[in-house]
């Protein structure tokens, strides 16, 4: 059997550039055929490339993909087809409350869609007009009553930071617990130094919580929160019901094959590391492909174990080993942070103290 | 003949006081370099130099000059102004047969000058006292003159009034230069004697002897060897003159100023001061050379990355050639690996030794508190000198220790009188004296120990007055103090970098500032880690650095692993750039920033 591969596209369009993006997207909506046809392009070459390869899932990201008209969807979905896409794959799609309407919903529907990612970030309408959303916690709410009838496998992004005050964010968490979803991603807010954002802090016009404690222990009180009402933290963000795990992030978590398409998405396939270009320009005149990276075996070894360990379950030895030749802990002195991993018969994972911390270890690791 | 036609002088003047601004004049005049040419202030060919605007190495430079018919060689040997370069003006004096004493009109003659003017007599030079910036509204000759009379006793009577900026009078001193300051006497027939003032490396020709020709003269192929390094004899390989650019010539003769190269490979094989003579008739005295220089303050200069330790010490030797007042041994620390501990004339010194050693030998390092040098009797009626905390003995076996004392003069405006004792009342300073110079002018005068001079005094002095005042002290000698070991541990861990010597009323305060600045300056690690200052088995002050708890980059955007990689190898990065105290990484600003402490 063939392995199977995950396929990523990315939709660099944005009615409007959150303040602290650092990510390629572009507010010229209409500009939107124009690239639809060179996605489709870079479609039918993986196609052909993948040789029939089964695809286990699909993640259509952004930018915001619901910003795309129906036509264009159906469009993106079409050459979806050309790929080996079976009955049970995971195909979501990412978008925005206020871009999400009824017609959009019922069109990823029809065009296969059995999984949703909506942004939220918050529930406090105040913190979403502080980093440039467009919508209220209303519009979500509305937004989320037309997806439930149509799909029983939502996700809502929710942000650390944004939320000025511990108890606004304990707020956020304890509302968003409540919601009917089924997953719950919760990413801390980066401020990047050149980002508005950056700039709307510094000029004292928004105020968001930066400090490293603090954001801890936001991290802390989310955690227990989630868990408590079913959604089990499986990765260091990602927080799911009983068997709804992202099996598309699953895949990128385990070293697993996956084809970027479209203007700044990274790919995967047969031990090769590529980004395309970030630049909409180059995309559109059929340059694509813009850094590649051998991952040769020592290389593919410190990646196993930098991925694998923002798992809850961590890495398998055995696993590690069937595909290395070689044990974990003989091509990685573990020993040096062990004060921070558990180490059973069969994985190495790190404790859920020390979990938010894990770059730190791994720098020591690898 | 030739020496009866050339000047050797130099020039003294306080900082400011326009002594650059007036060498760069005179050689425009002598038609030297041409106006276009002209970069300001030419003799200083530092770039710390030219930055800070003072004159650290002195630099020879040859100029022609006709006078009633004749053509006279000037040889101009600039000094620093600086009191911890006092050593430099020695070695330019020695070279010379007079001095222009620049002064400002509007300013008067300061401490700094005297003590130079005062060395220039002892050797015996004609001095010129030259009026400048008569130019200021602010310029009031007649009491520059006055001040020139009183405080120094030469007569000022005809003294050149110029403006260097302006380039007003400028000919009047060189007319005074020909007329007033004496020939040379050397002899040209007799064997060869020549003074090593300074010298130089160059990858290419090896040492390049700086060298003012006493008796006889030198070519290319004359044998040369140095009385303190004796054995030795070097072929001359080229001679020259400084305009101010090395410039060949066929030989240098009794009188001269100019440079030596003879393939001398080995740094140590010259020595700033030694006597230059012939190998095939060679003089039977040599010239009496320099007093040896006594370092004032120290500090461990350490290579930021430990396997950059030899490029460090080549970097010191290659200083130490046209440095002599620079001194260092190898040392090592537990913190910091190996490195060397460095002695200094003063704080400036050591800071511009350490910049020249980033800059121009391009190295990152890592420098310890800087101390001065005790005497330490121990209980068995020993003396020891520590300049080296961590080379201190146990307390136990200390009897008592002393420590330098400074006089220090502050000046500044009468408003500032207040603040400036105060600081120095703030640091064990003994009030001597309080002088008012002139209705803007006040000199304050107290002992203070070193060990408070060198830690943070200047920068504090500076900020107290607006940067008004300035600063000048002289070494008085040594008394008894008490004084104890501050330790500083890092996770229980003593970390042998961070070691000072201080008073011990003032421990407590020091202990607990640089706890604080250490608890800011060590990053977060994934245990709680305690900072303590210690005196003996005592704890005094603690800090702690709380455990890290959050560093996961947020999300991982369209698969790309590529970027999180790269944050991952940035972080590595930093961490191999960390000492290791213990279990606990130290990056090397940590070290640095205990030096800047704000009281």
């Amino acid at each position: 059997m063939k392995e199977p591969v995950s396929i990523y596209i990315h939709i660099p369009f944005c009615r409007k550039k959150c303040y602290y993006c650092d990510f390629t997207s572009v507010c010229d909506i209409g500009g939107q055929d124009g690239y639809i046809g060179a996605l489709q392009k870079e479609m039918a070459f993986y196609r052909d490339r993948l040789e029939g390869r089964p695809v286990r899932s699909v993640f259509i990201g952004g930018g915001t993909p619901s910003v795309l008209d129906v036509g264009n969807i159906n469009a993106v979905f079409r050459s979806l087809d050309g790929f080996a896409v079976g009955a049970d794959c995971e195909i979501t799609v990412e978008g925005n409350p206020e871009s999400l309407t009824a017609e959009k919903l019922s069109c990823f529907k029809d065009n296969g869609v059995n999984r949703l990612s909506i942004g939220l970030q918050s529930v406090n309408d105040k913190s979403l007009k502080a980093i440039g959303r467009l919508h209220t916690y209303d519009d979500f709410l509305h937004c989320l009553d037309r997806a439930v009838s149509l799909f029983d496998n939502i996700n809502a992004d929710v942000m650390i930071g944004v939320d000025a005050s511990f108890d606004e964010f304990a707020h956020t968490v304890n509302t968003v617990v409540q919601l009917p979803l089924s997953h719950i991603s919760c990413y801390a807010l980066e401020v990047y130094p050149n980002s508005l954002l950056r700039q709307l802090i510094d000029g004292g016009t928004v105020t968001v919580t930066e400090d490293e404690d603090a954001l801890a222990d936001m991290y802390d009180y989310a955690l227990d929160a989630f868990r408590r009402n079913g959604f089990d933290r499986y990765e260091i963000s990602n927080f799911a019901k009983k068997d709804r795990q992202c099996i598309h992030n699953l895949n990128y978590w385990k070293c697993g094959d996956y084809v970027g398409l479209g203007v700044a998405a990274a790919g995967y396939l047969d031990g090769v590391r590529y980004t395309n270009t970030r630049s909409l320009d180059e995309y559109l005149s059929g340059i694509t492909v813009k850094e590649k990276q051998i991952i040769d075996k020592n290389e593919s070894m410190k990646e196993y174990l930098m991925l694998g360990l923002r798992l809850e379950e961590g890495v398998s030895l055995s696993e590690f080993y069937r595909r290395y030749g070689i044990p974990l802990t003989e091509a990685f002195d573990i020993s040096c942070r062990a004060d921070c991993l558990d180490l059973s018969d069969d994985r190495l994972a790190v404790r859920k103290d020390k979990f938010y911390a894990l770059n730190y270890i791994l720098s020591d690791l690898l | 003949m030739t020496g009866k036609n050339i000047r050797n002088f130099c020039i003294i003047a306080h900082i400011d006081h326009g002594k650059s601004t007036l060498a760069d004049r005179l050689m425009e005049y002598t038609g030297q370099v041409a106006k276009r040419d002209m970069e300001a202030q030419l003799l200083d060919s530092m770039d710390i130099e030219r930055e800070r605007g003072i004159t650290i190495k002195l630099t020879p430079v040859t100029m022609k000059y006709e006078y009633e018919g004749k053509t006279y060689t000037l040889n101009l040997i600039d000094t620093p102004g600086h009191v911890d370069f006092n050593y430099e003006v020695s070695r330019s004096l020695a070279a010379c047969e007079g001095a222009l004493l620049v002064v400002d009109a509007s300013q008067g003659v300061e401490a700094q000058t005297l003590a130079n003017c005062y060395l220039a007599l002892e050797n015996d030079l004609e001095i010129i006292p030259v009026i400048n910036k008569i130019d200021l509204p602010s310029a009031d000759v007649e009491s520059a003159k006055a001040e020139i009379e009183e405080a120094i006793g030469l007569d000022a009577s005809d003294a050149p009034l110029v403006s260097a900026k302006e380039g007003i009078n400028i000919k009047d001193v060189l007319d005074a230069v020909v007329t007033r300051i004496p020939a040379p006497k050397g002899d040209e027939d007799a064997p060869l004697k020549a003074l090593i003032f300074d010298c130089q490396y160059d990858n290419y020709k090896g040492v390049i002897i700086f060298t003012r020709i006493v008796d006889g003269s030198v070519s290319v192929g004359t044998h040369i060897k140095m009385f303190e390094t004796k054995g030795k004899v070097f072929d001359v390989t080229e001679v020259g003159y400084f305009a101010p650019a090395m410039v060949k010539c066929d030989r240098l003769c009794a009188g001269d100023v100019g440079y030596i190269c003879a393939s001398i490979k080995t740094v140590s094989d010259t020595k700033v001061g030694d006597t230059i003579t012939d190998a095939d008739n060679p003089t039977q005295q040599p010239l009496k050379g320099y007093k040896e220089v006594k370092p004032m303050v120290y500090c461990g200069i350490f290579p930021a990355d430990g396997s950059k330790y030899n490029d460090l010490k080549d970097a010191l030797e290659k200083l130490k050639l046209n440095d002599a007042s620079l001194l260092y041994e190898p040392d090592t620390s537990v913190a910091l690996g190996f490195g060397f501990r460095c002695g200094f004339l003063g704080l400036l010194h050591m800071e511009i030794i350490q910049e020249r050693l980033e800059r121009e030998f391009d190295l990152d390092l890592v420098t310890t508190a800087p101390s001065v040098s005790y005497k330490v009797y121990t209980t068995s009626g020993e003396m020891l000198l520590i300049d080296n905390p961590t080379k201190l003995p146990p307390a136990t076996m200390i009897e008592h220790m002393e420590e330098p004392i400074v006089s220090a003069y502050i000046y500044c405006p009468p408003e500032y009188v207040g603040p400036v004792m105060e600081l120095c009342q703030d640091k064990r300073g003994t009030f001597i004296d309080i002088t008012y110079l002139d209705t803007k002018r006040v000199r304050v005068t107290y002992d203070i120990p070193l060990n408070e001079i060198i830690y943070n005094f200047f920068d504090t002095l500076k900020s107290r007055t607006r940067g008004y005042a300035s600063l000048d002290y002289e070494v008085k000698g040594y008394v008894k103090g008490n004084l104890v070991k501050l330790d500083m541990l890092l996770n229980g861990e003593m970390c042998d970098a961070l070691s000072v010597i201080v008073n011990e009323e003032r421990a407590y305060a020091r202990g607990r500032q640089i706890a604080e600045k250490l608890k800011d300056a060590i990053p977060r690690q994934m245990f709680e880690i305690p900072v303590q200052a210690a005196i003996g088995n005592k704890i005094i002050a603690r800090e702690t650095v709380k455990a890290l708890r959050k560093d996961v980059l947020a999300k991982c955007y369209g698969g790309d692993i590529t970027r999180k990689k790269k944050l991952l190898e940035k972080q590595k990065e930093g961490k191999k750039r960390m000492r290791q105290v213990g279990s606990v990484s130290v990056p090397s600003e940590a070290f640095m920033s205990i030096l800047k402490i704000d009281d």
